[in-house]
């Protein structure tokens, strides 16, 4: 019997607009993301974290890892919107680091995913990856469209929990990677109930970041 | 503890002025990345800071239960602190059967001063047993006040029935849904706001065999073992893909249709003991079938040495023989296993010739 992990995957855009102020700010809101999560035993237990950044082309720059064993990635932007990558990144990562429910063990809980983009897709493949993760529900997605470039339609094509970052200021990134604290926390802390995957409750989103209905 | 946290660098407090703090630092990099992380939190226990029931909607509740179920339910109400903090134990004997049950508060629970979710039911007579465990959901408000109204209505639901039967079974969870019902409309939230599982046996003596009836709805566990060691689970887990989905609860639309389902009548026999489990031991220990042998080994024998897929155990006697088989049992409920922190609760009963047809369970002994 190994571990049952609550998987959580950041999937951020670090296209060439994110360059200067939102990229420092992401890195240091993984960073800040990291350090509470070292304050809450069930998540340093239960929580595992994983990086992916696409720009031309997705990386998956951390594989899940234990909230104790984390590193925070160095992330640099330059490039296009390679959007379909980043999502068939995460559908690959999926089916190779997550363990589901067998009649020998126990699976993992759902994972929660973070997706951050400001800006619109260049490829032309995203819209197949965005159809199997609304369709087939592996996760629970959330998704913040940060500033006013970026493309809500978009993203409501991935998920339905759709939020929006009005200003892509330190203190807007700060706010939202605490509100990705508080989601963690509070699913690991419920875990024992989420209902029909799709389900979940989380945490009032912080000022500054408004819910696109 | 969260003490020797504390004395660490604040991460939130300060990391919007350490900008300030480190020039170097440009302010958009609140975290600077080579400041000391903090010593990984460990677990502490606080006593649930809320009222375990809603404060000012007693008298409402209590005027829409049963007078019988609203008496007891004052009592639980008072005993509240004892029985659903910590957790506490029940342990009964007859001629032919024993039965102890315990719940213990998770980790979790436990360090952010929240009460226990589950509870029990065990009754014991010369000529019945009833044994009741649930599990309410972490997602709804009210779960706890859900587990205990609905164990101890099916519970007295089974003990007062005229037989053991399907039909007295379908009767005890009706009466749990329509109890859960009424309290919600007392508290006036949606009756998914007291959302529990509810796992129930009873069983009669019939010559040298027995009659049982058994049912489950959600997750959690119930097997019979018999005298030459088989293990036998009537009714599958309520579960999906990924830990910790239940699809249906108690007072759902679709409790009696899972529950029909679900609603096992046997006549055993050989029957050798009971087990139920919440999913606070059913969890760690999967597929529980595999498991159930070596957990009555060890309550009935002792614990030797750590149970695969347990953690860490403490070795002790006999839980059955102890002088408070209760507390021996919530002690054991202690096993500590990395991520599975959440309330336990079990419930075992034992025929008389249980310590002869169930051996010790022995490293050896593959679980």
């Amino acid at each position: 019997m190994t571990t049952r992990r609550l998987p959580v995957y950041i999937l951020a855009d670090v296209s060439g607009s994110m360059q200067g102020t939102p990229i420092e700010s992401v890195k240091s809101g993984i960073r800040q993301l990291h350090r509470d999560l070292l304050g809450d035993p069930q998540a340093i237990e239960s929580a595992y974290l994983s990086i992916i950044t696409f720009g031309n082309n997705a990386t998956q720059m951390v594989p899940l890892t234990e909230v104790a064993m984390f590193n925070p990635p160095e992330l640099t932007a330059s490039g296009t919107t390679n959007f379909g990558d980043g999502l068939r990144m995460l559908l690959e990562s999926f089916d190779r680091e997550l363990v589901r429910t067998t009649a020998d063990q126990k699976g993992d809980w759902r994972p929660l995913v973070f997706v951050l983009s400001d800006g619109a897709p260049t490829d032309t493949e995203w819209p197949t990856y965005a159809q199997q993760l609304r369709e087939r529900r592996p996760a629970n997605i959330i998704a913040v469209a940060c500033g006013d470039q970026a493309d809500v339609n978009v993203l409501k094509q991935v998920t339905e929990n759709v939020i929006l970052m009005q200003e892509m200021t330190p203190d807007a990134f700060k706010a939202f990677f605490a509100f990705v604290s508080a989601s963690v926390k509070q699913t690991s802390q419920k875990v024992g109930a989420v209902a029909d995957g799709s389900a979940i409750t989380l945490p009032p989103p912080p000022p500054g970041i408004t819910i696109v209905p | 503890m969260s003490g020797s946290a504390s004395e660490q660098p604040e991460p939130s407090a300060t990391a919007a002025s350490a900008g300030a703090v480190e020039p170097v630092m440009p302010p958009a990099t609140p975290a600077p990345a080579d400041e000391p992380l903090p010593r990984p939190a460990t677990w502490t226990v606080k006593p649930p800071d809320a009222p375990w029931c809603p404060e000012g909607r007693l008298d409402a509740i209590l005027a829409r239960l049963e007078p019988a179920v609203a008496a007891r339910f004052r009592d639980r109400v008072a005993h509240a602190r004892v029985e659903h903090a910590e957790g506490h134990g029940r342990h009964a004997t007859s001629e032919a059967w024993t039965v102890t049950a315990a719940m213990r508060r998770g980790r979790r629970h436990a360090h952010t001063g929240a009460w226990s979710d589950d509870a029990f039911f065990a009754s014991l007579s010369s000529h019945r047993g009833v044994l009741v465990v649930a599990d309410g959901a972490g997602s709804a408000t009210w779960s706890r006040l859900g587990s205990a109204i609905a164990v101890d209505v099916a519970g007295e639901s089974l003990r007062n029935a005229t037989d053991v039967s399907a039909e007295a079974m379908h009767e005890a969870v009706e009466r749990a849904v329509l109890a859960l019902r009424n309290v919600a409309t007392a508290l006036e939230v949606a009756p998914r706001e007291l959302r529990t599982t509810l796992l129930a046996v009873a069983w009669e003596p019939d010559g040298t065999r027995h009659r049982l009836v058994t049912t489950q709805v959600g997750d959690g566990s119930l097997v019979l073992a018999h005298a030459d060691g088989t293990i036998n689970r009537p009714a599958a887990g309520d579960g999906g893909e990924w830990s910790g989905e239940v699809h249906c609860f108690v007072p759902d639309d679709e409790t009696m249709t899972r529950a029909r389902a679900a609603t096992v009548v046997h006549d055993v026999p050989d029957l050798a003991a009971l087990l139920l489990v919440t999913d606070g031991i059913d969890d760690p220990c999967y597929p529980f079938p595999r498991f159930a042998g070596p957990i009555l080994g060890q309550l009935l024998h002792g614990t030797t040495a750590p149970l695969t897929g347990l953690g860490v155990q403490v070795n002790a006697p006999s839980v059955i023989t102890a002088a408070d088989p209760a507390a021996a049992l919530h002690a054991w409920l202690g096993f500590e296993k990395r991520g599975e922190n959440d309330d336990r609760t079990l419930a075992v009963a034992l025929h008389t010739t249980a310590s002869h047809v169930i051996p010790p369970w022995a490293p050896s002994t593959s679980a």
